[in-house]
């Protein structure tokens, strides 16, 4: 062992210490905590409050509601750091107008074998309407934009295992472009969705429900029957095809074989 | 409407915009493919966003001596998240502005041959974003997600040319330290949460002096130990994004790898932006504001203290370098030192000589690295050696150089000689520290040698081959370059004026908490009316 690992594991273990007595102490609150805190509590009575509209995001699911109204702005930016670590790495897997899957000879065999195949594409719709399903109750239900479009990357990486990423490309259509555009339609969605406060003539960013304080108008509560929390519902279906593109955007990039990919960099 | 305020509102808007282009880029490209309308859609809005910023910042000098707040859903703190906008914050966020969108001017002649440059382009773009909302935000967790921002840009773009192994190899190195820094600004983030039960900057303050704002109620921690482990982990997540020595080993591999024009971001800028995240932490929010445990003394002379083994670092290591981008990195560590060493001093003048330094380093740093980058565009190498003689024959280049070297280095009357007498003096004032100013002339001298080092070898030494093909790189590449140059000057001959009108008022800014308390305690007024 070097001594440079030693010194990084002692550092580590006294920053662990230091954390630990600190929580001990006292300095996350004390532990266990018996009440929830005020800050919290106002966010659970507020978010779904039929009887004071003042401080509601007409959304029951309080998550949903501190992540696309309480706290939206962060939830932008949090979708632009997943967004801009994805370009980094299409960036760096950049390939310029080559075509990948030159050994499309051998494409028969590839993959796993017929019983996986054939798990996989009863599999493969069901997990997409799961991830759906998450995704249209986010605003409800413990759910949301985030965890649906990874649910969503998932089947497309089982396809991706049990049949190779050229199944994705050529027998289900979808390029690494498809993908992009899918994310980015998503993305500008969101976009739109938090300037449209702005465009009705007030300067309130992000926001859903009207406030006493405000002159902006709600977005409405519902579509018909259909409750839609405001401009939750939108941001959680927007969220679901950005991260769900986005991930399979990366699985796609990471897939390609590294001898390919020297090929095309040689090129 | 008093509360929410248009003009910060304006300055809200600038990341916003930044990341609703970077959204759209990818779209556009692929639509239309010409590089031509990339580069337009881009300049469009780094040009909108600079003239935002200029509206902010004349705003804020002009008509208003109180920070400004704006509301991000109409969310009145602490329910929501808030940009608190000071005359502090109006100054840095216009010089990030204004330094990307020069570096975006100089990247289209400069990355011509580079495949790929709309995932540059939208790197840039969230970049620029992400550093726009560090100095703009009054939320401790908003803060840690646009640390993230800028910081994933940063890795995405030093990696981004990716057939040279060092690019790829810093890139990786820098993601990991990087990342690592970020985790701990967030376990940072819990023990503030934890403690105060708030997330709100002026919160925060409040509670400190045993007050706080509507609905959040008294602390629920222990504050006296959550802040004191919130601000330690901050400091040191902050300083390593700074790159202060000893938190500095990552920058000489990072910045260099990058694209030139990044290289002059991230040295220019960016360090600046952490440095300026803790000036918010330790003189507007918990300056001395604990008189149990001087937390924030402590840290400050460990500021201090870090800031001298910087200079000393930076400007040694400097003298050793062959790689014309690498001696350049080594002076960011230099000077970064000195604007620790003057935010360490925690009072008026100290603080003032930072300012005034990060504005002038951000230019003249950006200068030397765009100016090197012009080098490496007409010559192909980074080689001091390979680059001797060069320079005769690119005249603009190197006069904008030399210009940005002697001002770097401290020669009077240009910019940075002034905000270095300026550190001089607030330690000649600062009674025991006074000796310091030994170590801040002398690796001025240093400073001098490595950067004219450059000079004689692209201008003063025989060439050792053939240069006879070398040309003045391209207008788009020069124009910027001697637009910095004229700033340096114009900095340094201007600069009582400047700083009695700029700087000391965003300085002021600074460090009055009572204002930038009160600009949310009357936001937050509307909870207790119920609107």
């Amino acid at each position: 062992m070097k001594t440079k690992d030693v010194v990084i594991g002692i550092t580590t273990a006294i920053l662990l210490l230091v954390i630990a007595i600190a929580i001990i102490l006292g300095g996350t609150g004390w532990t266990p905590l018996t009440e929830i805190r005020l800050l919290a509590k106002f966010y659970l009575e507020n978010c779904f409050n039929l009887f004071d509209k003042n401080y509601w995001a007409a959304s029951p699911e309080a998550v949903s509601a501190m992540l696309w109204d309480y706290r939206g702005i962060d939830t932008y930016y949090e979708t632009a750091v997943f967004f801009l670590a994805v370009i980094s790495g299409v960036a760096l897997f950049r390939i310029a107008e080559v075509k990948v899957g030159a050994i499309s000879s051998m494409r028969r065999e590839l993959g796993l074998s017929i019983i996986v195949k054939t798990v996989t594409r009863i599999a493969f719709p069901l997990i997409i309407t799961v991830s759906a399903s998450v995704a249209l109750h986010g605003h409800l239900t413990p759910g949301g934009g985030f965890q649906s479009g990874s649910m969503m990357a998932v089947a497309f990486l089982t396809a991706i295992a049990a049949f190779s990423r050229y199944f994705i490309e050529e027998n289900l259509k979808l390029t690494k472009d498809n993908f992009l555009t899918l994310r980015s339609v998503g993305l500008i969605t969101i976009a739109i969705l938090a300037l449209a406060p702005i465009l009705a003539g007030s300067i309130a960013l992000m926001q859903n429900q009207a406030k006493p304080w405000s002159s902006t108008p709600s977005f409405p509560e519902a579509l018909g029957i259909l409750w839609t929390a405001g401009s939750i519902f939108y941001y959680n279906l927007a969220e679901f095809l950005t991260v769900g593109a986005g991930f399979t955007l990366l699985f796609l990039l990471i897939s390609i074989p590294e001898e390919e990919f020297r090929r095309i960099l040689r090129l | 409407m008093t509360w929410t305020n248009y003009i910060a509102g304006l300055a809200a808007l600038q990341p916003f915009l930044a990341i609703f282009a970077a959204f759209a880029l990818p779209l556009i490209s692929l639509l239309a493919k010409r590089r031509q309308i990339w580069e337009c859609f881009t300049l469009t809005i780094l040009l909108i966003n600079f003239a935002l910023s200029l509206i902010v910042f004349y705003y804020m000098y002009n008509f208003s001596c109180k920070p400004l707040l704006y509301a991000f859903g109409s969310w009145p703190p602490p329910i929501g998240i808030v940009y608190t906008i000071d005359r502090g914050a109006s100054l840095i966020g216009l010089l990030i502005n204004g330094l990307v969108l020069t570096a975006m001017i100089f990247s289209i002649r400069y990355m011509e041959h580079e495949g790929g440059t709309q995932w540059y382009y939208t790197l840039m773009l969230g970049f620029e974003a992400g550093m726009l909302g560090c100095v703009y935000t009054g939320d401790i967790f908003n803060l840690f997600v646009m640390l993230e921002v800028m910081s994933i840009s940063a890795y995405g773009l030093v990696a981004f040319r990716r057939e040279t192994h060092e690019a790829v190899e810093a890139a990786i190195k820098y993601a990991i330290v990087g990342s690592v820094a970020t985790t701990i600004y967030f376990i940072a983030v819990i023990f503030a949460y934890g403690s105060f039960g708030t997330l709100n900057m002026a919160d925060l303050a409040l509670k400190l002096k045993d007050s706080t704002l509507p609905i959040t109620g008294p602390p629920i921690g222990d504050i006296l130990i959550g802040s004191t482990v919130f601000l330690t982990l901050a400091f040191w997540a902050l300083s390593l994004k700074a790159a202060i020595a000893p938190n500095h080993f990552w920058l000489p591999d990072a910045h260099p790898a990058a694209p030139s024009p990044i290289s002059a971001l991230l040295s220019g800028i960016m360090v600046k932006v952490a440095i300026f995240a803790l000036m918010r932490y330790m003189l507007t929010i918990f300056k001395g504001t604990i008189p149990t445990f001087p937390v924030v003394e402590l840290l400050n002379y460990t500021l201090i203290t870090m800031g001298v083994l910087s200079t000393i670092l930076g400007s040694t290591l400097m003298l050793v370098q062959r790689d014309i981008k690498r001696l350049i990195a080594y002076g960011t560590i230099l000077n970064i030192g000195y604007i620790a060493m003057g935010v360490g001093l925690a009072n008026l003048s100290g603080l003032v000589a930072s300012l005034f330094h990060i504005v002038n380093h951000a230019i003249g740093k950006a200068l030397l690295f765009m100016a090197a980058g012009a080098y490496i565009h007409v010559t192909g190498s980074r080689d001091l050696d390979e680059l001797t003689g060069v320079g005769r024959r690119m005249p603009f280049t190197t006069a904008a150089y030399l210009v940005g070297a002697l001002a770097l280095a401290g020669a009077p009357p240009l910019s940075c000689f002034m905000s270095k007498l300026l550190l001089f003096k607030a330690y000649l004032e600062s009674g025991w520290l006074a000796p310091l100013v030994v170590v801040i002339v002398l690796t001025s001298v240093f400073a001098l040698m490595g950067y004219l080092k450059v000079f004689y070898h692209v201008y003063a030494k025989q060439p050792t081959r053939d240069i006879s093909s070398v040309k003045e790189a391209p207008t788009l590449m020069v124009v910027p370059l001697l637009v910095l140059a004229s700033l340096c000057i114009v900095l340094g001959i201007a600069a009582p004026i400047i700083v009695d009108n700029v700087i000391v008022p965003g300085a002021l800014s600074l460090l009055n908490t009572q204002d930038y308390v009160l600009a949310a305690q009357e936001a937050a007024k509307l909870i207790m009316e119920g609107g």
